[in-house]
C-alpha cells in the first residue's frame, strides 16, 4: 500500500455543508441545488438546467400483509391472517356459524368438533411416520443424555453424534447462534426499515427490501408506481442483498438465510393500463403479476418441496456442505453467473444461474470469522472482488479464478465501488475517514495492482452555507460508512458512520472522479476533487426512528454497539446509483425513517481532462 | 517432447482431433502419476491404528505394510482408470422408458459383464491384500477343534466377508452404470487441480463412507436371510472335496470385529474407486488451450468443432471455444477478422457449427411435438402491423426515466404458448433397444401390456424425451452461449461486417428452438396432482435451457438496443424481438 496524492478538502475548494433545515434536490453545473423553506428560485434554476423533482418513496416501518402467500398484494389489506389452510376453513365455518341461529350454531359446533376429530385422527395417521420419527428421536436423546452422563463427551459424541436435545448439541447450538448473532450485527450495514436498494440494470425499476417483513417491494419509476405485488415467501428470512439479474428481464436474487431466493417475474397482459395511451411506457406498474421463487440452496432445507431447488441428485458438482447464510450476491453483467458470500464461512459460491450448478471457491477460511461481507463482479465480468470479516481483501480474476490477498488494514474492508472501465476500485475501510483505490495495471487475467489512499475526510466543523454572517457550525466527517460510484465513473458518494464526535451523518459528500490520475505518475492532478455535499430529507419529530439494539455487538472486536441514529437527522442507510440515466446519474439515498430519495446529478462531459 | 511432436503436427495440419488426443494421452499419463499419493493416502489411512495413539501416525506413514498396500491400491488405481478411460460417457444415454436404470444396465451387455467383474475382482484383490496385513479371525479359511483332532470346518466369517466384498463389487459397478456416473461432467470454471481436487475429496469419503454403511446393513440383512443357506451349500460342495467337519459356530452377522473389518475393508475399497473416479474426470473434463498450439489456430478451432468420430474431442472444442470469445478478446477479434478463407469465413463456419448444434436439437423437439389438430388462421397473422416497423427505435433503456414518450408495446402477434395434447402412444422401447436390452424389455412390455397400470407405465415419460433432447446439452449451452457472444460483440470487433448480415439468421434459429422448448414446457402443466393443486411438471433440462436462450436474447437486445430497429429485421424475427426489447419476454 502506498499513500498517493491526496485531495484539497471541502473548504480549500470553497464547499461548505447546506444548513439543517435544507434538503438537497440535485447537482446541475457542478453545484448542488439545495432548497430551504420553499426556496422556489433554487428550485427554478435546478429545472432550467434540465433537473427533474423525483418524488420521495416512503417505506413504512410495518405493514400488515397476508401470511404464508409467496406473493403477497398491496391491495389486499386483510389483516394478516393464518398461514393454514385448514385453520382458515374453519375460521369460516365458525364465522358461518356465528351468523346463523343459535341452535344451528351448537349442532354446527358438534359437527365441527366430531369432523375435527375424525380430521385430526386422520391427520395424526397420515403424519404417521413423523410421530414415529419423533419417538424414535425421543427415545435416542433419552439413550444419549444417559449415554452422556457416563461417558466422556468427545466419546459421546463420536459415537452417536449429535442430537437434539443432548447438552453438547445444545452448546453446539449457542456457538452457531453466537456466531450468528455476530455475524447479524455485523452484517446490518443499514438502520430503519429497509434493507437494501436494487436498481433494475435496464429498467427504472427499484426493488426495497424490507426488513421488519422479510419482503421486497417494488417500485416503478416510469409510472410512478407501486407494483401491487410484494415478493414474500416462507424461505425468504434474514435479508441481507438483493440484485437484479443483467439480461434476463425481471429476475431478481435476494441472498438470505436460507440462501438466494431467484424470483422470476412475469410481467402480466397491463390489464389496467390503456392501450390507446401510446405515449405509456411498457412498464410492470400497478397491475398484477405472475412470480415464483426458486431456492438457489445447499443442501436443500426440509420440507423445501414445495420449492423446488435447482440442484438435484443428478447433479455431479461437489458442493460446500451449506451454500445458506448469505451475507452478499452479486450478477456478473452478462447475467449467466451470481456468485454469492456466506456469514458462517469464507467460501464464495458461484452459481450459474441458468443451469442452476453451483461451484464453490474455497479460498479463505473455513469460519465465521473469515464471513463474506461484500462480494462484487468489474463492469467488463473478469474480475471479482470479496470483503472478508477477517480484514482480507480478495481480488479475483475470473478466467482460472485465482485471486490476489490484501489483508494489512486496520479494519473490515466494508465497502467497495468499481470503476466503469473495471481499472480501479475505490474502498473504505470500518473506522477510518480514509478512501482508498486500488488501481490495476495491466489488462486482464493479470492480478497486478497497487493500493494507495487517494483522500481522507477526518472529523471537522465547518460552517454552513447559509449566507449568514455567523452561520452555525457543522461537524461533518468521520469513519465512512457508504460509498458508491455512478455508472459512468464520474461522481463518488460518501456517507460517514456515527462515531462519538458527533459528526452530521445526515450529509452526504461528493466527489469529481478522474481514475486516470491513479495511472499517471507525477502531475498535480488527483483521483478524487470535492465537488458538494447532498443533504437528506428531514423528517422532523414525529418520525422517530428505532434505535439500535443494545444487543448488537461487532464481531471479533467485542465493542458494544453504537448507537447509530439520533433523533431528527435523516441518516441515509443505502445508497445506490441507476445504472443507465441519459443526463448524467441519478441516485438513489433509503433513509432510516423509511424514505427513498432521488438526487439527480446532471451533467455531460463523458471524460474529466483534468481536475 | 510430446508438446513438440504435437506442435510440428499442428503446424501441418491444424488438426484438432490429433493435437487433443496427444493432450488427452498427456492427461491420462497425469492421472496415472497423481493416482500415487492418493494410493499412499489410502495405505496410511489403512494402517492408522488408534490403539497405539498418536505414534500411530508416524508408524503409518513409513511402515512396510503401508508400502505394500500403497502399491496394492495403485494398482486398483490404475484399472479403475484404464476403466474409465474405455468406458466414460460424454452425452447422456436416451433411454425411452420408465426403467431407465435397468435400461442403462442392459443397454451394453458385454460392458456391463465387464465392468461388474473387474470391480469385483478389484474388491477380492484388495480384500486379499488386507486379509494378508491385519489378518485375525475372521482371515482364517479354517477352523480347526481344539487340538485338532478332528478334520477342518469352513470359516463362516471367512466366507462373509468374501461374500461381502462381492456384494460391493457388484453394487458399486452397477451403480455406476446405473446412475450415469461415467458420464462427464464438465466443470462450470476453470480452476487449479488442487482446488478442484480440494473440493471433490469432501464429497468422495462422505461417498464411500454412505456407500460402505448402506451396504452392510443391506448385506447384513440378505446374509440373515440366505447366509445360513450359502454356507450350507458351501460346505456341501466342500465335503465333496475334502474331508470337513460340520460342528457348529458363531455366526459372523453378530461378530463386532467382522463388522468393523467389513466397515473397514470396504471404506479403502471404495475410496480407492473414488479418488480414482473423481481424479479421471476432473482431469479428462479441465479446459484445453489445444488450438493455441497450432499455427493457424482458428482453422484448428474450427476442424475440433467439426470433429464427429469423438464426443469428447468436440465437447472440449466447443469449450475451447465458449472461454475463448469470453475470456480472449484479441482472438476474438481475430476469428471476425479471418474472412480469408477458401472454405468461407471463420465467422461463418463457427457459427455454421453452432447452429447446427441448436438445429438438430429444434427438430428432434418438433419430432416429438403432437401432430397438430387446427392450425392458426392465417389472418390472425395478417391483421398484424408490419413488424419491422415495431421495434421501437434506439434509446437508452431506462430513457423512460426522463421522457416518457415511448411507445406502447405492441401486442404480441407471437402465438400463445398452446397447452399440447399430452397423449403420448406406449412406443416404450423405440429404436433404442437393440441385443439383450430389446428381448428382455421386449418380454417386460408384454408382461406390463396386459394390465391397466403396465400400460400407464409404459406411456413414454417425460423424462426419457428430455433426455433424448438434451443428450448433448453442455455442447448446447456452450454453442448458444458462444454464437451470441460473438454477435454481441460484433459491435465493436467485427471490422467487415461478416456478422450483421447473419444475424437474422441467428435469431431465427434461436427464435424457433425457444418457441419448440416453451412448447414443450408448457404440454406439461396443467396436470392435477394427488393433493388435487394443479401442479407444474417441467423438466429441468429444458427450463434450463429456455433460460440459456432468454439470456442470451436480452443480451443481444440490451446491446444491440439502439440499433434494433436498423437491423431491419424480418417480421418473423422482429415480432418476438419486439418482446424482449419491451422486457415482456
Amino acid at each position: 500500500m502506498c499513500a498517493c496524492r491526496t485531495t484539497a478538502t471541502f473548504e480549500e475548494r470553497g464547499i461548505y455543508p447546506p444548513p439543517k433545515d435544507s434538503v438537497t434536490v440535485g447537482e446541475a453545473d457542478l453545484k448542488f441545488i439545495h432548497l430551504r423553506d420553499g426556496d422556489d428560485v433554487g428550485l427554478l434554476q435546478y429545472v432550467r438546467g434540465g433537473g427533474i423533482a423525483f418524488p420521495h418513496i416512503m417505506i413504512p416501518e410495518s405493514l400488515q400483509l397476508r401470511g404464508s402467500a409467496q406473493t403477497s398484494s398491496l391491495a389486499n389489506k386483510e389483516p394478516a391472517g393464518s398461514a393454514s389452510i385448514v385453520r382458515r376453513q374453519a375460521d369460516i365455518r365458525k364465522r358461518q356459524g356465528q351468523g346463523g341461529s343459535g341452535a344451528q350454531t351448537g349442532d354446527a359446533d358438534d359437527d365441527t368438533s366430531f369432523i375435527t376429530t375424525i380430521f385430526s385422527q386422520v391427520l395424526w395417521l397420515w403424519n404417521a411416520k413423523q410421530h414415529i420419527t419423533d419417538i424414535v428421536r425421543q427415545t435416542q436423546t433419552r439413550s444419549l443424555l444417559l449415554a452422556e452422563s457416563w461417558l466422556p463427551a468427545p466419546l459421546a459424541h463420536l459415537v452417536f453424534g449429535q442430537v437434539q436435545g443432548t447438552a453438547s448439541a445444545a452448546k453446539a447450538d449457542a456457538i452457531e447462534a453466537e456466531n450468528a448473532e455476530g455475524q447479524k450485527s455485523m452484517l446490518a450495514k443499514t438502520d430503519g426499515p429497509i434493507t437494501c436498494v436494487a436498481w433494475h440494470p435496464h429498467r427504472s425499476l427499484l426493488a426495497i427490501a424490507h426488513r421488519a417483513l422479510d419482503c421486497v417491494f417494488l417500485y416503478d419509476l416510469a409510472s410512478d408506481t407501486w407494483c401491487s405485488n410484494i415478493l414474500q415467501n416462507a424461505y425468504m428470512k434474514g435479508i441481507t442483498s438483493m440484485a437484479w439479474q443483467p439480461n434476463c428481464g425481471y429476475t431478481l436474487a435476494v441472498g438470505c438465510t436460507a440462501g438466494v431466493c431467484l424470483w422470476n417475474i412475469l410481467p402480466g397482459s397491463s390489464g389496467s393500463s390503456d392501450s390507446s395511451d401510446t405515449l405509456k411506457a411498457p412498464s410492470l406498474g400497478a397491475a398484477q403479476f405472475s412470480s415464483w421463487m426458486t431456492l438457489l440452496a445447499f443442501p436443500q432445507p426440509a420440507g423445501a418441496h414445495g420449492y423446488p431447488s435447482r440442484l438435484s441428485a443428478d447433479n455431479k458438482q461437489p458442493l460446500h456442505r451449506s451454500a445458506a447464510s448469505v451475507s452478499a450476491i452479486s450478477f456478473s453483467h452478462s447475467g449467466q453467473w451470481l456468485v454469492a458470500g456466506h456469514q458462517t464461512h469464507g467460501h464464495l459460491t458461484l452459481w450459474d444461474v441458468a443451469l442452476g450448478t453451483a461451484t464453490p471457491l474455497k479460498r479463505s477460511g473455513n469460519s465465521s470469522r473469515s464471513a463474506a461481507l461484500q462480494v462484487g463482479v468489474s463492469p467488463n465480468d473478469r474480475y471479482l472482488i470479496s470483503t472478508h470479516a477477517n480484514g482480507q481483501l480478495r481480488l479475483w480474476e475470473t478466467e482460472s479464478w485465482t485471486s490476489r490477498v490484501w489483508s494489512d488494514f486496520r479494519a473490515n474492508v466494508t465497502q467497495f465501488a468499481w470503476s466503469p472501465d473495471s481499472r480501479s476500485i475505490f474502498f473504505a475501510v470500518a473506522d477510518s475517514p480514509d478512501i482508498y483505490a486500488l488501481a490495476l495495471y495491466k489488462s486482464p487475467p493479470s492480478l497486478d495492482a497497487e493500493i494507495s489512499i487517494v483522500t481522507t475526510f477526518e472529523a471537522h466543523s465547518a460552517p454552513a452555507s447559509d449566507g449568514n454572517e455567523d452561520p452555525e457550525r457543522i461537524r461533518i466527517g468521520g469513519p465512512i460508512k457508504s460509498l458508491a460510484l455512478d455508472p459512468k465513473g464520474q461522481r463518488l458518494v460518501v456517507g460517514f458512520d456515527d462515531d462519538s464526535s458527533s459528526a452530521d451523518i445526515s450529509l452526504l459528500a461528493v466527489y469529481l472522479v478522474n481514475t486516470e490520475a491513479l495511472f499517471r505518475a507525477g502531475g498535480d492532478s488527483s483521483a478524487l476533487m470535492p465537488l458538494g455535499y447532498i443533504r437528506g430529507p428531514s423528517w422532523g419529530k414525529q418520525h422517530r426512528p428505532e434505535r439500535a439494539s443494545s444487543s448488537d455487538s461487532t464481531l471479533g472486536s467485542g465493542k458494544p454497539a453504537k448507537k447509530r441514529v439520533r433523533v431528527g437527522d435523516p441518516t441515509p442507510s443505502w445508497l445506490a446509483f441507476s445504472p443507465e440515466f441519459e443526463s448524467g446519474a441519478l441516485l438513489s439515498v433509503a433513509w432510516a425513517n423509511g424514505k427513498v430519495s432521488l438526487v439527480q446529478m446532471l451533467f455531460k462531459t463523458n471524460k474529466i481532462t483534468k481536475v | 517432447m510430446v508438446y513438440r511432436n504435437a506442435r510440428d503436427q499442428a503446424m501441418a495440419s491444424a488438426d484438432f482431433a490429433k493435437l487433443a488426443q496427444v493432450i488427452l494421452r498427456q492427461r491420462f499419463v497425469r492421472a496415472c502419476v497423481y493416482e500415487l499419493p492418493f494410493a499412499y493416502a489410502v495405505a496410511v489411512v489403512g494402517n492408522l491404528n488408534l490403539k497405539r495413539g498418536i505414534f500411530s501416525v508416524a508408524y503409518a506413514l513409513v511402515s512396510p505394510r503401508t508400502l505394500v498396500y500403497m502399491v496394492a491400491a495403485y494398482v486398483v488405481g490404475l484399472v479403475v482408470l484404464i476403466i474409465h478411460a474405455r468406458l466414460f460417457q460424454v452425452t447422456r444415454a436416451a433411454h425411452s422408458s420408465h426403467f431407465p436404470r435397468l435400461q442403462r444396465l442392459l443397454r451394453h451387455p458385454a460392458n456391463t459383464g465387464m465392468t461388474v467383474s473387474v470391480y469385483v475382482l478389484l474388491s477380492y484383490f484388495l480384500l486379499l491384500v488386507h486379509r494378508g496385513m491385519f489378518g485375525g479371525g475372521v482371515a482364517r479359511m479354517w477352523l480347526y477343534p481344539e487340538g485338532y483332532y478332528g478334520p477342518p470346518q469352513l470359516n463362516p466369517s471367512w466366507l462373509a466377508q468374501w461374500a461381502f466384498a462381492t456384494a460391493i463389487g457388484v453394487s458399486y459397478a452397477v451403480q455406476l452404470i446405473m446412475d450415469e456416473r461415467l458420464q462427464l461432467a464438465f466443470p462450470a470454471i476453470e480452476q487449479s487441480r488442487i482446488y478442484t481436487l480440494k473440493d471433490r475429496l469432501p464429497h468422495s469419503f462422505s461417498y464411500a463412507f454412505g456407500f460402505v454403511s448402506g451396504a452392510i446393513w443391506r448385506f447384513w440383512l440378505g446374509y440373515f436371510m440366505f447366509g445360513w443357506g450359502l454356507y450350507r451349500s458351501v460346505c456341501g460342495v466342500l465335503s465333496h472335496l475334502i474331508s470337513t467337519s460340520s460342528y457348529a459356530v458363531g455366526s459372523p452377522l453378530f461378530s463386532f470385529g467382522g463388522i468393523v473389518v467389513w466397515l473397514h475393508s470396504g471404506m479403502l475399497v471404495v475410496l480407492t474407486w473414488e479418488f480414482a473416479h473423481q481424479l479421471f474426470e476432473i482431469i479428462v473434463t479441465e479446459p484445453t488451450h489445444i488450438n493455441e498450439l497450432s499455427l493457424d489456430r482458428n482453422l484448428c478451432l474450427v476442424n475440433g468443432l467439426k470433429h464427429t468420430d469423438s464426443q469428447l474431442i468436440q465437447h472440449l472444442a466447443y469449450q475451447e471455444l465458449y472461454r475463448l470469445v469470453a475470456y480472449n478478446p484479441e482472438q476474438r477479434v481475430e476469428i471476425l477478422a479471418d474472412i480469408d478463407r477458401a472454405s468461407g469465413t471463420m465467422w461463418a463456419q463457427i457459427s455454421g457449427q453452432c447452429i447446427s448444434v441448436i438445429k438438430v436439437a429444434t427438430e428432434q423437439l418438433q419430432a416429438q411435438a403432437p401432430p397438430e389438430k387446427t392450425k392458426a388462421p392465417p389472418a390472425a397473422r395478417s391483421n398484424a402491423p408490419p413488424a419491422a416497423a415495431t421495434l421501437k427505435a434506439g434509446g437508452a433503456p431506462m430513457k423512460d426515466i426522463l421522457l416518457r414518450n415511448r411507445k406502447t408495446p405492441q401486442t404480441s402477434t407471437a402465438e400463445p404458448l398452446t397447452k399440447a395434447d399430452a397423449s403420448s402412444t406406449p412406443d416404450l422401447f423405440g429404436v433404442e433397444a437393440e441385443g439383450l436390452e430389446k428381448y428382455v424389455l421386449t418380454m417386460l412390455r408384454d408382461m406390463l401390456l396386459q394390465s391397466t397400470l403396465g400400460q400407464r407405465l409404459l406411456q413414454r415419460s417425460r423424462r426419457a424425451r428430455s433426455i433424448s433432447t438434451f443428450a448433448n446439452f453442455q455442447q448446447q449451452v456452450w454453442a448458444i452461449r458462444s454464437l451470441m457472444q460473438l454477435v454481441e460483440c460484433s459491435i465493436l470487433d467485427d471490422k467487415y461486417g461478416v456478422v450483421q448480415g447473419d444475424i437474422a439468421m441467428v435469431l431465427e434459429v434461436l427464435f424457433a428452438y425457444l418457441k419448440e422448448l416453451e412448447r414443450s414446457a408448457a404440454q406439461g402443466d396443467g396436470a392435477r396432482g394427488a393433493n388435487g393443486y394443479n401442479v407444474q411438471a417441467t423438466s429441468r433440462q429444458t427450463v434450463a435451457m429456455i433460460q440459456v436462450l432468454r439470456n442470451a436474447l436480452y443480451s443481444f437486445t440490451t446491446s444491440f438496443y439502439e440499433y434494433l430497429e436498423a437491423l431491419k429485421l424480418p417480421p418473423a424475427q422482429a415480432q418476438p424481438l419486439q418482446q424482449f426489447a419491451d422486457f415482456q419476454a
